[in-house]
């Protein structure tokens, strides 16, 4: 396999590991996964592009952008930009990325970097601070694969069940909570306070502001919270 | 929706396209422009700030109209929203299990809702 799993035993073991400890965020990818299925066919979607979107597009973030203004007619490169400022955020997870993935051959870098989403990236971030480190992308790719089953499974499924299921205002909450569920843990130590408070300050400032430009000067702010409550140099 | 099938694979790939660039942004520029030292360490916090920043808003959301309410004590309790958020957050820090968490926080919101409509 492209990894090298078989051959090599710890990066199996590190890939097992990384795919078990998604296991809290399999369900905010699957509610997800299922209500943006469910949004792509009840905008009138055709079956192609929505599994096109699915698994060649596979952003959550991007996908949830273009629909409404898919809806609206609006021109092509006018919804390409939107997606790009929404997805602005991933540019600061390469940034976290970087340091792990510098020296490995650049087909599997951009391969692993293009399927890593938030949970894996809060994974591995994790993980540093644990000082376990071994064996890093093996234990990423583990927590991506199963994220990316979990996600393009639940999307398939809200395409095929879209018919009847409604459009689901609730199941779009339950997502969120899901979400919210992965992220209390993480609040440990003054600068995850620091990020926390700073995140939120200035996400519900900028709630108004077009693109999701919002969220993305709250993880600038966030990081940089941190930075400034962080303890002096500490070595992982 | 008036897209030709031209323009909607157009814009599937150019989506793909953005997903490349921005999930691989810092991976192709050069080692000296990577982040390292004090920034680096605290860009462990950047998917924390991002769950947050994608998370709190929903969670608020009712709060001004609340607010508002003229029972607005009684609203604020019953808020489903709001509430289902608390108590997941405190079934995680008690229980230290997410699922637990989100079980009590799923029900919550859905008792919640349903009280109110």
């Amino acid at each position: 396999m492209w990894l090298g799993l078989n051959r090599h035993p710890a990066r199996r073991a590190a890939f097992m590991d990384g795919a078990r400890a998604m296991g809290p965020s399999l369900p905010a990818m699957a509610a997800w996964g299922l209500v943006t299925g469910v949004a792509m066919m009840k905008l009138g979607l055709a079956l192609g592009p929505a599994l096109g979107m699915t698994f060649i597009v596979y952003s959550g973030t991007s996908q949830l952008t273009v629909l409404p203004l898919m809806a609206t007619s609006t021109a092509v490169l006018t919804m390409v930009l939107a997606a790009a400022l929404a997805s602005l955020r991933f540019v600061v997870y390469s940034a976290v990325l970087s340091r792990h993935l510098s020296r490995v051959a650049l087909p599997l870098r951009l391969g692993t970097a293009f399927i890593t989403i938030d949970p894996a990236v809060a994974l591995l971030t994790q993980r540093q601070r644990n000082g376990r480190l071994v064996q890093r992308v093996a234990l990423l790719n583990g927590a991506n694969i199963i994220t990316a089953l979990t996600w393009c499974g639940s999307s398939v499924l809200g395409i095929a069940l879209a018919a009847l299921l409604p459009m689901g205002t609730e199941l779009a909450y339950i997502g969120v909570l899901a979400l919210f569920a992965i992220t209390v843990p993480m609040l440990v130590g003054r600068p995850a306070w620091a990020a926390a408070a700073a995140s939120i300050a200035v996400t519900l400032l900028g709630a108004d502001w077009p693109h999701r430009l919002g969220t993305f000067a709250a993880v600038l702010a966030g990081v940089a919270a941190a930075l400034l409550a962080s303890p002096g140099r500490r070595d992982a | 929706m008036a897209y030709s099938p031209l323009e909607i694979w157009s814009l599937i790939a150019l989506l793909a396209l953005v997903t490349l660039v921005a999930r691989g942004f810092f991976l192709v520029l050069p080692r000296r422009w990577q982040p390292r030292g004090r920034v680096e360490q605290a860009l462990r916090y950047a998917p924390l700030a991002a769950l947050l920043a994608i998370t709190v808003p929903e969670i608020v959301q009712q709060l001004p109209a609340t607010v508002q309410h003229p029972a607005s004590g009684w609203a604020l309790a019953t808020d489903p929203r709001l509430m289902s958020a608390l108590l997941l957050a405190a079934v995680i820090r008690l229980t230290r299990n997410t699922l637990w968490g989100l079980v009590a926080g799923t029900t919550a919101y859905l008792v919640l809702l349903h009280l109110a409509a």
